[in-house]
């Protein structure tokens, strides 16, 4: 792999590790070099051909991912990471792994794919391990009865679903909402 | 080829010219990384909970820090100012080698400074001087799992922290009063993170326990030789066990200051001078030392 190319995996793995050790924060990606391959500039850090993937609503992407991560297609029940495309219907996320008691790692990992993200601003309110106190948080682009689909998820922790979400762009934006946070409705 | 000529081959790909060390960027291969990452991410997700990962064979043997060094290489950038310190000790063999090393295959900038470095690898201690949001404590651990003292079996253990079953914990500790008086750990004192897991906060003394709950900074663990990754976030719970009528106590240097910066207010070494026997104390820290002096002679 080029240096660069490793490089820029290192620094965007720091950015995603920042935003999920300060849930509900916003943090800007390094630029990526097309808007259309950003969301695989952003997991290349993270995929291989150990992980299993599922794409909902996007299937340009999902060749894309395959072809670039070599990483694993496999149905929603079986993902360890699951993409959840713009506005796209995630109603199978219902069946989707939230780990065991021994293993509550085996949870997948969700990536949703949004329209803007404002911190600060009304929206929804977290608390948990990494929130000063609390932190308001603003996604745009987000299908009605997401984040209570994502509490139903989390509700018997520690099992349960990690959330990033990521504006697709080549300046994109990235927010984590982990297990472990709290969420309400401001 | 020689590996000292590999780097300058002339291949038609790009080197950087100032740091040929001769590996990739990060001396692991990504595969490993990436799975290091999705570790470290999980780990984050679910503040004291171990996650199993793969450890790899690193150039300084398991049990010398594999596992902090392992995290530090998944995650470090080009302009990070990396610090290492074993015991405090910015200079010890085991510090300065790792130091080196990453240096050699990041090309990263290294310091003594607790304030300037933004991440920091660290065997038993965390710095004295508070760190901020913007850094990342790297802690090597030896044993990473703080029920081991009471049961010996991995399957067992893992039951009981599925279970949150911690009774045979507090029964250890109660069994410890009833013969001494006191709970007698002094280091590695099991701590409950974010009120659900037991933890190991690796062999740090009592005195930096308290540096663990509600930080600034992210701290993550890693056991190379026992192959687990755990994390406590920033702004987390962090309660060392304690009974009402015995609450947890750190070490008591009341009465006794640094011999070479005359500090009163951080954690202490007593040495014992061979010939004449007289016990003097010293700044575990040696950076805060060192620059609590500069400030002196300032």
């Amino acid at each position: 792999m080029h240096r660069k190319k490793i490089i820029d995996d290192h620094i965007t793995f720091r950015t995603i590790l920042a935003a999920m050790s300060h849930p509900g924060k916003v943090y800007r990606l390094p630029e990526f070099d097309k808007e259309e391959t950003a969301v695989i500039e952003l997991l290349r850090c993270l995929l291989d051909n150990e992980v299993g993937v599922a794409v909902v609503g996007d299937p340009a992407l999902e060749s894309d991912l395959v072809r670039q991560t070599e990483c694993r297609m496999v149905s929603c029940e079986e993902a360890d990471f699951i993409i959840i495309g713009y506005l796209a219907d995630s109603a199978a996320l219902t069946g989707c792994k939230v780990g065991s008691l021994e293993y509550p790692d085996g949870g997948a990992t969700i990536l949703y794919l949004v329209d803007g993200l404002c911190e600060g601003d009304g929206g929804i309110v977290l608390s948990g391990p990494g929130v000063d106190n609390r932190i308001s948080l603003r996604i745009s682009g987000l299908a009605a009865g997401e984040l209570s689909r994502l509490q139903d998820l989390n509700s018997e922790y520690p099992l349960g679903v990690d959330a990033m979400f990521f504006v697709r762009r080549r300046n994109g934006r990235i927010a984590c909402i982990p297990r472990s946070s709290q969420i309400g409705v401001n | 080829m020689p590996l000292h000529e590999w780097p300058k081959r002339n291949d038609g790909q790009e080197h950087d010219l100032e740091h040929r060390s001769g590996y990739p960027f990060g001396f692991m291969d990504e595969g490993a990384k990436k799975e290091i990452r999705r570790a470290i991410l999980k780990a984050v997700a679910i503040p004291g909970y171990q996650v199993p990962y793969g450890s790899r064979e690193m150039p300084i043997a398991r049990g010398w820090g594999t596992g902090g060094l392992q995290i530090t290489l998944a995650l470090i950038q080009p302009d990070d100012i990396l610090k290492v310190i074993d015991q405090g000790c910015d200079g010890s063999v085991n510090a300065v080698n790792i130091k080196k090393f990453v240096a050699k295959v990041a090309g990263v900038t290294v310091t003594t400074d607790t304030a300037a470095a933004t991440i920091i690898q660290t065997r038993h201690r965390i710095p004295e001087e508070h760190m901020t949001d913007q850094q990342i404590l790297v802690l090597q651990v030896p044993y990473p799992e703080a029920l081991r003292e009471v049961e010996p079996s991995e399957v067992e253990t893992r039951r009981m922290h599925a279970e949150a079953d911690y009774s045979r914990m507090w029964l250890y500790l109660y069994e410890d009063i009833v013969h001494y008086g006191e709970i007698t750990i002094s280091y590695r004192y099991p701590v409950t993170v974010n009120g659900r897991y037991i933890t190991d906060p690796s062999p740090i003394p009592r005195w930096d326990v308290p540096k663990l709950h509600m930080a600034d900074t992210l701290f993550l663990f890693g056991a190379g030789r026992e192959k687990r990754i755990y994390a406590i976030p920033p702004h987390t719970t962090v309660v060392p066990l304690e009974f009402e009528d015995h609450p947890f106590r750190t070490e008591n240097f009341t009465g006794k200051s640094c011999a070479r910066c005359g500090a009163t207010e951080s954690f202490l070494d007593e040495v014992i001078d061979n010939t004449e026997g007289v016990r003097s104390f010293f700044c575990s820290d040696s950076g805060y030392c060192d620059k609590r002096r500069e400030q002196c002679s300032r």
